[in-house]
């Protein structure tokens, strides 16, 4: 039988606590089905990552425009501007 | 041996007529009941049986009279419970013990209320600290559920409760949720041998447990999460009810999931 600490003392769970957990997970598992992609999608599971941060993302952005993969007119854009003159005060040292 | 009865011996040298036995004589002074000073010097033996032997110090059954003096006892040796007139102050700290738990096989949760003597209506401010507590399945959420009711016999489960985490890919918030999720990333429970990997810790200041007030907690944690990453949280949240909490529930999402740790409840004095 399930149990649980009840201040320092081992006891079993009762018919009401019981319910309580089985509702709990009817509950989450409906959440799940629901939204939990959502979490999962920004917290990842297992070894399976998430979402990068959003620090890493935007430099995944600006190498993107950089490539030239949003055209020319995306490079003189105010955010790529503003990025590049940052990177350009502080070079990555070669 | 000979006896010599007088009724007063007086020096009659010196003017405050002291006697002065021969310390190398081994004097004993045996059956006297009063003397007006003693000096007390090494070797000297002052008990009830004389068997007792210290250098400089007095033994006696008792001591009576003002101990304003004494000093440098030794913290040890203060015993006994006092019942009136101590304040802790100086050297004693703020965080008042209340009780703790040691999981160390799988159990559905943990579980504080206020049958517990100082909690929870002596203390404003409350103190959990978990150390060490590990999940039995893997890819868990830790929650907390405030109970209420005499000796939080009720569970307190209406969607009232409001949480929300800040780090670093970790700002969220969880409203309308039936308890409080403590952790943003799934909690990873990884260990090798006996090297434990990934484990949950954390430290939870909580207030509000009175009537008409709504309880409220903030905190930290550091685990890891069961992608192998460090992570950790600075927690808060809150229950929009104002009925008095009685008791404090710890779980896991699944049930019979902690497996290990240490749980310890303080009242903040203060």
């Amino acid at each position: 039988m399930a149990q649980k600490y009840v201040n320092g003392e081992l006891v079993n769970l009762t018919t009401e606590d019981e319910n309580q957990i089985a509702n709990d997970a009817a509950a989450d598992a409906a959440e799940k089905s629901a939204t939990g992609y959502i979490m999962n999608r920004r917290t990842g599971v297992g070894t399976t990552s998430g979402y990068d941060t959003i620090t890493n993302q935007l430099d995944q952005l600006y190498h993107d425009i950089n490539a030239g993969k949003f055209g020319a007119d995306a490079k003189t854009g105010e955010w790529f501007v503003g990025i590049s003159s940052v990177k350009t005060s502080f070079p990555k040292p070669s | 041996m000979s006896t010599l009865k007088v009724n007063k011996l007086r020096d009659t040298a010196g003017s405050a007529d002291a006697i002065t036995l021969d310390p190398n004589g081994g004097a004993v002074i045996a059956g006297v009941t009063t003397v007006s000073t003693i000096k007390v010097g090494s070797g000297v033996t002052i008990s009830s049986d004389g068997d007792v032997f210290h250098t400089g110090v007095c033994t006696a059954t008792s001591f009576v009279g003002d101990a304003a003096n004494l000093t440098k006892i030794p913290a040890a040796n203060i015993v006994g419970v006092c019942t009136s007139g101590l304040t802790k102050t100086g050297g004693f700290g703020a965080l008042v013990p209340i009780s703790a738990t040691t999981v160390s096989s799988n159990v559905s949760s943990v579980t504080f209320t206020e049958e517990l003597t100082g909690a929870f209506d002596t203390y404003k401010v409350y103190v959990v600290i978990m150390d060490g507590v590990l999940c039995a399945s893997d890819n868990e959420d830790f929650h907390l559920r405030v109970r209420h009711g005499s000796n939080g016999g009720t569970l307190y489960s209406n969607s009232d409760y409001l949480s929300m985490t800040n780090g670093p890919s970790a700002d969220d918030s969880f409203s309308a949720a039936d308890k409080f999720r403590l952790n943003y990333n799934n909690v990873g429970n990884l260990t090798v041998s006996s090297y434990v990997k990934e484990d949950w810790n954390m430290i939870l200041y909580m207030h509000g447990f009175e009537n008409n007030r709504r309880f409220r907690y903030h905190g930290t944690t550091t685990y890891m999460s069961s992608d192998g990453n460090l992570r950790g949280q600075f927690i808060n949240g809150a229950v929009t009810d104002a009925t008095e909490v009685t008791g404090l529930e710890f779980f896991f999402t699944n049930s019979n999931n902690i497996t290990a740790g240490k749980f310890s409840l303080f009242g903040v004095n203060g």
